[in-house]
């Protein structure tokens, strides 16, 4: 991956991740589940792109799977947990 | 130098020259140069060891006459020659058949790419001629001096420059790693040890001298994509067309440590001089897998390894630990793979050899040599199935492959976990003994220099 989609992409977490601190609360655990979620997901978007770069685009597919899915899943109860919780408040 | 001389300043500032010559060598050796111990960087993760993961009884292992002893080249002293002669017709008539009706891989545009990829390299000698060296002694400086860790770094900077991936040094033991050296080369000629001055060769025989102890090796890569085409000729013209780029490495190592006056002896032909893959385990440019050649921690199977000795003082590089044996007695990927079932399914390596063709005196998962050559004859190429479905014939780029080079090396546990993914994401769906990939669908790539990455790993002193 070139360095201006990882610059463009470390913009957009870090971003997120701003817009979180400050405008929702979150408790010690859904931190660690938001890190780790966007942590996976970056990790399957590497693999996914650079598994297409190797030709390789079942591996691509699956490896954007393997990781993608669980990052998404932790990423989202993550985030999710304290947005329902703001929403209610 | 002023922009015009008299006779009398020219003369005068040649002088000159000639003295800052003369000490140049002197002083880029022992003061501008590193003193710091040569290593190969790698991650942490890969161990330099003391003794390989093969395990080895030294006295056991004999100098070989590679000509009469390898199947390559003796194959009639293990079959029939009606059975040669079989083969033969049918791999003519194969051929034949493949080419006419067109058959992935074998198409008219696939023979010519193998055809073209076995031309190009110079030959190989086993001395250059010393008239076309550029020694120092001809450019009037003294030889060049350095630390044995600055010698193996330029060493390793000049082959690497010149084609090779990767780059060791053993430093030759009587009792031990010189028996590696073959008793015979394959061309028949007696490989004579001697405490002699410089190398020589005759009708029937090469002389090496003693003094020269230290045994360069170097990998030059393989293009995966072609290679997990085989076996086709799409897929064997990957180690015709490696060869050549060797051969071209040798040539010019051999010139370049003749330039710094030292005496060079490569391999004379194909495989010659000494066991590559024993070689390069112990100079730790990987370690030995259960198809039995070498298997590297940065291109995986994707290599061929080669040699030169030499007599300049050289830092010996370290034999490797980085669990790649360690994994391959859980994956029988290449034995569950191979079309001619020459490859071990044994979890663990053996002593005992299967046939005269195997070097006896170290623990390896020996190959079938004469089942192996035998379905060469029938595809009409030298396969490399083994080669191709290792799971670490990969091209690195991917963070996963990280991660499995890290597990590999730290717990084995989950290697076996590693194949699967392996089968899951990279070989599916192969059939037996078929290609990976259609080689129809290489023709259409856009793919670098040689198809190999030359970035997949970082060589520096550390």
């Amino acid at each position: 991956m070139s360095v201006t989609l990882w610059l463009i992409l470390g913009a957009v977490v870090g971003i997120g991740f701003f817009l979180t601190a400050t405008k929702m609360k979150l408790t010690w655990y859904e931190w660690v589940l938001a890190v780790l979620g966007s942590i996976l997901i970056l990790f399957a978007i590497q693999n996914y792109a650079t598994s297409q770069v190797e030709l390789e685009a079942r591996a691509a597919g699956y490896l954007l799977l393997m990781f993608g899915l669980p990052g998404v899943i932790l990423a989202a109860i993550g985030f999710f947990l304290p947005w329902k919780r703001s929403k209610k408040a | 130098m002023p922009e015009s001389l008299t006779r009398r300043e020219f003369m005068k500032e040649l002088g000159k020259l000639g003295a800052a010559a003369s000490i140049a060598p002197m002083v880029l050796a022992g003061e501008q140069m590193s003193d710091k111990p040569f290593s190969i960087k790698r991650p942490s993760f890969i161990k330099e060891v003391d003794e390989p993961t093969t395990e080895i009884r030294w006295d056991e292992v004999k100098r070989i006459a590679e000509g009469e002893v390898t199947v390559r080249r003796s194959f009639s002293k293990y079959i029939s020659q009606d059975r040669i002669d079989k083969l033969t017709d049918i791999r003519t008539a194969n051929m034949d058949k493949y080419l006419k009706e067109g058959r992935d891989g074998y198409t008219l545009k696939d023979h010519a790419l193998k055809a073209g990829a076995g031309k190009g390299g110079v030959s190989r000698v086993f001395i250059q001629d010393p008239e076309k060296v550029k020694t120092p002694e001809s450019l009037g400086v003294p030889k060049w001096t350095g630390t044995p860790e600055d010698a193996t770094m330029i060493v390793s900077a000049a082959l690497r420059h010149y084609g090779a991936a990767s780059v060791g040094v053993v430093e030759l033991d009587t009792n031990t790693t010189e028996k590696l050296i073959y008793a015979k080369d394959p061309d028949g000629k007696e490989m004579r040890i001697e405490d002699a001055d410089i190398p020589e060769e005759g009708e029937d025989y090469r002389v090496i001298p003693k003094k020269a102890r230290w045994m360069i090796t170097y990998t030059v890569q393989m293009s995966e994509e072609t290679m997990i085409r085989c076996p086709t000729h799409l897929g064997t013209q990957t180690t015709s067309l490696t060869y050549r780029r060797s051969q071209n490495v040798q040539e010019r190592g051999q010139h370049f440590l003749g330039g710094l006056g030292y005496m060079a002896m490569g391999e004379s032909s194909t495989n010659a001089l000494a066991i590559a893959p024993a070689l390069g385990v112990m100079s730790g440019l990987g370690e030995l897998s259960r198809y039995n050649r070498l298997l590297t921690p940065e291109y995986g199977s994707m290599v061929r390894v080669f040699k030169i000795l030499t007599d300049l003082p050289m830092a010996p590089t370290k034999p490797i630990n980085a669990g790649l044996l360690e994994f391959c007695k859980s994956c029988t990927k290449c034995a569950d793979h191979c079309p001619s079932k020459a490859l071990s399914f044994e979890k663990e390596p053996y002593w005992e050899t299967i046939g005269g063709w195997n070097n006896p005196g170290h623990k390896a998962w020996f190959e079938d040599s004469v089942k192996c050559r035998s379905y060469w004859y029938e595809t009409g190429n030298n396969c490399g199935i083994c080669f191709a479905v290792c799971p670490f014939a990969s091209k690195n780029l991917s963070s996963y492959s990280r991660v499995r080079d890290y597990l590999t090396a730290t717990v084995p546990a989950f290697d076996g976990t590693l194949t699967k993914i392996d089968d899951l994401l990279y070989t599916p769906y192969t059939e037996f003994g078929k290609p990976q990939k259609t080689a129809e669908s290489w023709w259409r790539m856009n793919l670098p220099d040689y198809g190999i990455s030359t970035d997949q790993t970082v060589r520096e002193t550390s």
